[in-house]
């Protein structure tokens, strides 16, 4: 069932997890937490998606945003990008090379984020590979970067004309950079989001057992597989192990919140507005490739086979060996923190962002209380829910 | 009846300067055992730096205050020590 959206007002990009229990509870909205997940009555579907998230993950967070827009939601959230079956097969080589040539016709500088994780990597390879000009490229780094690929930022140093700086001390609080942002968003989405908790738990064999087993053995109750089968038809694709389901229901419901996490870092840009962060991989191009070629996702049977092929195509190029054959996904927690402490100090916490680049707060954030939202927001922002059915 | 909210802002308050008054020893105490670090040293002082700021933000938050419901003082405390602990991370 599609949620009514209302055309004239902007709809929800992202929400401040920290008060949303309590916001729901003024509307009087039962519900009830999982971890950092809220299952919420009378959205039966949609809890449905929450259930699938805690099989998945030990630690779960942000709600499933789902892009084939059939499940009746809490709340309006913005869908990016809908789901659309891809029709036309790309190689990996060639999707990177559309992704880049159309950010670059762009004609502004870009700043690409470096994490020095996979992802990341990937994409400045790609845009060092397929840009003429590099004085169009900035590259933003911290030490973290340097500690998860140390040999890397030599290589970078080779290129005259690219600008390449360094963002930790007090940098990323106080300058403003020109341009739009690239960051290597939704890799990990694109490629199943297999977290090491998983394969700790269950061994990496599991992810090419059947899916209806494992979920199953959480959630014994036929209905719940029946809606899961009737969900994972709409991928357009035959869903039959555990690493299928995992990459479906990451595409299909989870690629937008981090994104939507990471432009909290240019709340106090003067032209701030959600397009200038752009999620590398979350794209049509990137569709294109890992839909037809899932078995590429993880190759081999150790946890560092995963994204190989991304490993791989930064070795052809710079030909850093150790790395690729060694590296393997670490979170980049030092820019969260950034983001934190940037949030903090600057005093931009927020309840809601929403799609025109609006943030919802209220002067004494994060002592929030109902009659202070009230007295700002009154019942203006009522609309961004859903009633349950 | 109507709900003594002085009671619990001079509570908050005074949990809020205690975990603050921990971060500062902290540091303190950081910079005495890594002194001969110059980094660790110059990370820290723009830590301490940055968590007065933090602490006078929030003093003034505190006192501007005003709710007639407990549970928002409850609530408060939770999300003040998670915002320091993202604050006073060593890894940013």
């Amino acid at each position: 069932m599609l949620s009514a959206i209302v055309l004239d007002k902007p709809t929800l990009l992202n929400y401040n997890d920290d008060y949303f229990g309590k916001i729901l509870s003024w509307r009087n909205l039962k519900f009830e937490q999982i971890r950092r997940l809220y299952k919420i009555h009378g959205f039966d579907q949609y809890n449905n998606l929450v259930d699938i998230n805690t099989i998945f993950s030990t630690t779960p967070w942000g709600m499933p945003r789902d892009r084939t827009q059939t499940i009746y939601s809490p709340l309006k959230f913005k869908i990016n990008r809908p789901w659309q079956i891809p029709t036309i097969e790309l190689s990996l080589k060639k999707c990177i090379e559309l992704r880049v040539q159309q950010i670059l016709s762009q004609n502004k500088k870009i700043n690409i984020c470096w994490s020095g994780g996979q992802d990341s990597t990937a994409l400045l390879t790609g845009f060092l590979k397929h840009t003429n000009d590099l004085s169009q490229l900035r590259v933003l780094y911290s030490p973290f970067s340097q500690y998860e690929h140390p040999e890397y930022l030599n290589f970078l140093k080779k290129f005259s004309g690219l600008e390449l700086v360094d963002i930790s001390g007090d940098v990323y609080l106080n300058v403003q950079f020109d341009g739009i942002f690239v960051t290597g968003d939704g890799g990990d989405e694109f490629m199943a989001s297999i977290d090491e908790s998983f394969i700790e738990k269950f061994g990496i064999e599991k992810l090419h057992a059947p899916w209806a087993d494992l979920f199953y053995q959480h959630i014994p109750n036929d209905n719940f597989i029946e809606f899961c089968q009737h969900y994972f038809a709409l991928s357009g694709k035959e869903i039959n192990t555990v690493l299928e389901a995992r990459w479906w229901f990451y595409v299909s419901c989870k690629n937008q919140q981090i994104w939507a996490n990471s432009l909290e870092m240019f709340f106090d840009y003067p032209n701030f507005s959600p397009d200038m962060v752009i999620p590398f991989y979350d794209c049509a191009e990137f569709e294109n490739f890992i839909y037809w070629n899932l078995d590429q996702i993880i190759p081999g049977p150790a946890y560092c086979d995963w994204k190989r092929i991304l490993r791989q195509y930064c070795y052809e190029f710079d030909g850093l060996e150790d790395w690729y054959l060694n590296k393997q996904k670490t979170s980049s927690q030092q820019l969260v923190y950034y983001r934190y402490k940037k949030i903090i100090l600057k005093n931009q916490r927020f309840i809601y962002l929403l799609d025109d680049g609006t943030r919802i707060a209220t002067k004494n954030l994060p002592l929030l209380s109902q009659i202070e939202f009230d007295n700002t927001h009154g019942t203006t922002l009522d609309y961004l829910f859903n009633d349950p059915r | 009846m109507t709900l003594n909210t002085k009671f619990f802002k001079i509570k908050l308050i005074k949990e809020f300067l205690d975990a603050v008054a921990h971060q500062h020893q902290d540091f303190l105490d950081e910079m005495m055992i890594y002194g001969t670090d110059p980094v660790v040293v110059q990370r820290r002082f723009r830590m301490l730096g940055q968590l007065a700021e933090y602490e006078a933000q929030m003093i003034q938050k505190i006192a501007d205050f005003e709710s007639e419901d407990a549970n928002d003082f409850s609530f408060t405390t939770t999300s003040l020590r998670k915002e320091l602990y993202a604050l006073c991370n060593r890894a940013g």
